[in-house]
């Protein structure tokens, strides 16, 4: 990722807009060119110090007006190499034996360079050359390139330019996104993602289109960019989608001024995140099966909608129609909660009497004992028990009707 | 009843009737949780008070400090420190105490945590002072003290804790203490480094800096306090401290490198002119970045700026300079300032001594320190990195051979050897390049009492 001095925008119609680099037409061979050198060197490093390379990057980009692109893409791909040292602690001990040997040199009054590091080289057993050239072999401008994980030059702007919308994001505040017509694994996934990076959300629904707001609990009062970051990060998850938009206040340009940024599919950014939406969990099949073999009053359906419980987005995971009542109840099975988020959910199920059963993975660390007396959770290991799960339907069920 | 929360670095007051008010600044309504009014953490000893001059009976959910019975010290604590202590406990145990380097502000903050009787969090801007802060308490208090920072999480009543991790993780742990000391408080002028002071609840609050932070003095009093005790280096210099002497040397550039440094400050100078930016006052330097990104020439002129710098604070004279003053004090413990860590590095290189910079592992960097402590390392080069913090009693000579403009630095760099030891008088000695731009950085770094 871009850090955010990285950041190439401007101010347009009061709006910020990130300066992405064109992918076609005649404008874009430029930049591709400019990736292809870049990659070059890095191809042809592998294997040499990193102050080398960085040498050779420094021949190539100072002097040009664009630096800040050439950076940039030397940080996307600094992040996709890795590196080798001589282990620090073996070069400290031989830093250590060849200080003290010239110390000793100094303080009699004898201070000569080449004797010490011949006393030095002679106790530690390498030659004088050896010692001298991997004094400092351990620090970072030292390493050795690795291994370099490659990547074509069209690419390469593909993910800068996604880099740009990020790095704009790290300076955001708050997020609104609208996600229209996204099938439930793909909103469920967006849920999660938001959850996972601990952001405060509040969701409304209006037909199939689903509001998020993101933000965390000090933005009420200022620019922070504490929650930037894993603002960032949401991105890539919500390219996955069709139909979308985000707005965010970012601080950017003359005195850090708040002023809108706006995204949306038009911008044609691509994501390297694998698609991994539509993926059911094992246990989850393994679950529908057997639900089906143990009862047959409930039809077992996957496709379900997001409910909205006051500014909680539930996306569950079923949906079960009573044939003969036509009651619909729903599951959530919840994997690594923290005991927070699980209570906040059990109070937002109670507060709006909503026909929701939870399976809440055993090793979760929730009051016990309070779980245990609320009919709408079932808690499993590995894959939820089918029958205590119609039980505490039929439970939720007879208790409505 | 009125209920106060702490919830992840901001205060939470719950069920304030209509017509009751709280005088606290940054209260909001929070829609999100139900209405209730949210401010900042660090306004808790505000809304405490406010709360209680009205009579408003409260239920206080948010303070989750432990109150502590600590042993006497076991040293005689010098009577500056003590009348430090007196005026911080006299400004409702809120304020900076300002000491120089080396008169014990340790010792300042340790009869504050015991006079406090609170679970404390010492902030400090490095991992060095991280392991010595947590030396010193552990032997002042005979407790168990935690270390949050440099791969360390351990959270106790006593807690030490660097700036960046605080950034990290104070959002859960804010409510812990009721004490919170910032050793170096001048860092508290940017904001990520703020983020120490704004989540934590802690009512009681202790800066001490030997280089008060003019320019956020109205923030730092906010989070901290004003303020309310300072002494000078030469308040204390020769009875407290070592008596010291500060010497520059200006050394002339070879003929080659005058004439690089030439072409290079020209070209720069050039642009400068052209462009007609005037470099003084707070955003001259800014607006110079600024127009250097716009073009192809001030690329250029950047580069020209770093090489003509470069020149000048790598002269090459500095070395042979350095090599005199390496053999004059040959029985003396030296540590060698340099402004980058290339030239420390080379320092090292060249002289076979050894260097600690920011990237030098903990390990390392504490057998370097026991060997400059104990004479087996007597030269140590270093970069910035020791300008704060790390003691080292032994050290008599410093020489800076190259740095920036800010008064701060020197005098940090002058008070490393200013500990006091048996008979000690203190050498700073200043290399500069003659006829450079560095002898305008030299007069501007030294525009303090201390070098008078």
């Amino acid at each position: 990722m871009l850090t955010a001095d990285l950041l190439r925008a401007r101010v347009k119609d009061g709006r910020v807009q990130p300066s992405y680099l064109p992918t076609d037409g005649p404008r874009s061979d430029g930049w591709r060119a400019l990736a292809q050198s870049l990659l070059e060197v890095y191809a042809e490093h592998v294997g040499r110090p990193r102050h080398e390379l960085d040498d050779a990057l420094e021949a190539i980009t100072a002097g040009r007006p664009d630096f800040k692109v050439s950076k940039g893409f030397k940080k996307l791909l600094d992040d996709r190499s890795t590196w080798t040292g001589v282990a620090p602690a073996l070069a400290a001990e031989r830093r250590e034996a060849l200080f003290t040997a010239a110390a000793r040199l100094r303080q009699a009054g004898r201070f000569d360079r080449a004797q010490a590091l011949a006393e030095a080289a002679a106790s530690l057993e390498l030659s004088v050359t050896a010692l001298e050239a991997g004094l400092y072999g351990d620090l970072k401008a030292n390493e050795l390139l690795e291994a370099h994980d490659s990547l074509s030059p069209a690419e390469l702007v593909d993910r800068y330019n996604l880099a740009l919308a990020q790095a704009t994001l790290l300076r955001a505040q708050t997020l609104k996104v609208e996600v229209r017509g996204a099938p439930p694994e793909r909103l469920r996934q967006l849920v999660r993602h938001v959850k996972f990076h601990g952001l405060l959300t509040r969701c409304s629904r209006d037909g199939d289109t689903v509001r998020l707001e993101l933000d965390g609990p000090l933005s009420l009062f200022e620019a922070t960019p504490r929650y930037g970051v894993r603002m960032a990060g949401f991105l890539p998850a919500l390219l996955l989608c069709h139909d979308w938009r985000l707005e965010a206040t970012v601080q950017f340009g003359k005195g850090r001024r708040k002023r809108p940024f706006e995204l949306d599919p038009s911008a044609e950014l691509k994501t390297h995140r694998r698609d991994v939406g539509a993926w059911q969990p094992e246990h989850l099949r393994a679950f529908a099966a057997r639900f089906a073999e143990v009862q047959d009053g409930y039809a077992l359906d996957t496709e379900v909608e997001p409910l909205t419980l006051g500014e909680t987005l539930v996306v569950p995971d079923y949906r079960f129609v009573h044939r003969e009542s036509g009651w619909t109840g729903y599951l959530e099975v919840l994997g690594y909660w923290r005991r927070g988020s699980v209570n906040r959910r059990l109070e937002a199920i109670a507060d709006h009497e909503a026909p929701l059963v939870l399976a809440l993975e055993k090793g979760l660390k929730v009051d016990r004992a309070d779980v245990a007396k609320r009919p709408c959770v079932v808690p499993f290991r590995e894959i939820p028990n089918a029958r205590k799960v119609h039980k505490a339907l039929e439970a939720l069920r007879t208790a409505e009707g | 009843m009125v209920v106060l929360r702490y919830d992840r670095g901001t205060l939470l007051v719950e069920g304030l009737e209509p017509d009751q008010r709280l005088c606290v600044p940054d209260l909001r309504t929070d829609a999100r949780v139900g209405g209730a009014l949210r401010t900042y953490a660090y306004h808790y000893h505000l809304a405490v008070r406010s709360l209680v001059a009205q009579g408003i009976a409260f239920q206080d959910e948010a303070k989750q400090y432990a109150t502590l019975e600590l042993p006497e010290l076991a040293l005689t604590p010098r009577v500056y420190q003590l009348a430090a202590v007196d005026a911080w406990r006299a400004g409702s145990r809120r304020g900076l105490v300002v000491l120089p380097t080396g008169s014990g502000k340790t010792v300042v903050a340790a009869l504050a945590i015991r006079d406090a009787a609170r679970a404390t969090l010492v902030v400090v801007p490095t991992i060095d002072l991280l392991h010595q802060w947590h030396g010193v308490l552990s032997k002042h208090f005979q407790a168990p003290v935690g270390a949050i920072g440099g791969g360390e999480f351990d959270v106790q009543d006593l807690t030490v804790i660097t700036y960046d991790s605080a950034y990290l993780h104070l959002e859960r742990l804010g409510d812990r203490f009721g004490l919170v000391v910032f050793d170096e408080a001048h860092h508290l002028s940017g904001p990520s480094y703020q983020q120490a002071a704004v989540l934590a609840l802690a009512p009681y609050r202790l800066g001490l800096t030997a280089t008060p932070n003019e320019e956020h003095a109205g923030r730092i009093a906010e989070l901290v306090g004003p303020v309310v005790f300072r002494r000078e280096i030469g308040d204390l210099a020769g009875e407290f401290l070592s008596s010291y002497e500060t010497v520059t040397l200006r050394v002339p550039l070879s003929p080659e490198e005058r004439a690089a440094y030439e072409e290079a400050r020209g070209t720069y100078r050039r642009f400068v002119d052209e462009q007609g930016i005037r470099l003084g006052g707070r955003f001259g330097w800014a607006r110079f970045l600024e127009a250097t990104s716009r073009s192809r020439e001030g690329r250029q002129a950047f580069l020209a700026w770093r090489e003509q710098r470069r020149l000048s604070m790598g002269a090459e004279a500095k070395f042979a300079q350095l090599e005199t003053i390496l053999a004059r004090h040959r029985e003396e413990r030296v540590v060698v300032f340099t402004h980058d860590n290339d030239t420390a590095y080379a320092v090292s290189r060249r002289f076979l001594v050894p260097v600690i910079t920011h990237q030098t592992r903990g390990p390392e960097r504490r057998r370097i320190l026991a060997g400059l402590r104990e004479g087996t390392l007597p030269v140590v080069a270093t970069s910035r990195v020791l300008n704060e913090g790390v003691d080292v009693p032994e050290v008599s000579v410093g020489v800076v051979l190259s740095g920036s403009a800010t008064v701060r630095e020197h005098v940090q760099r002058l008070g490393r050897i200013l500990r006091p030891g048996e008979g000690k008088h203190a050498i700073l000695y200043e290399v500069v390049a003659a006829s450079t731009a560095e002898e305008a950085t030299s007069d501007r770094r030294r525009d303090h009492d201390a070098y008078r």
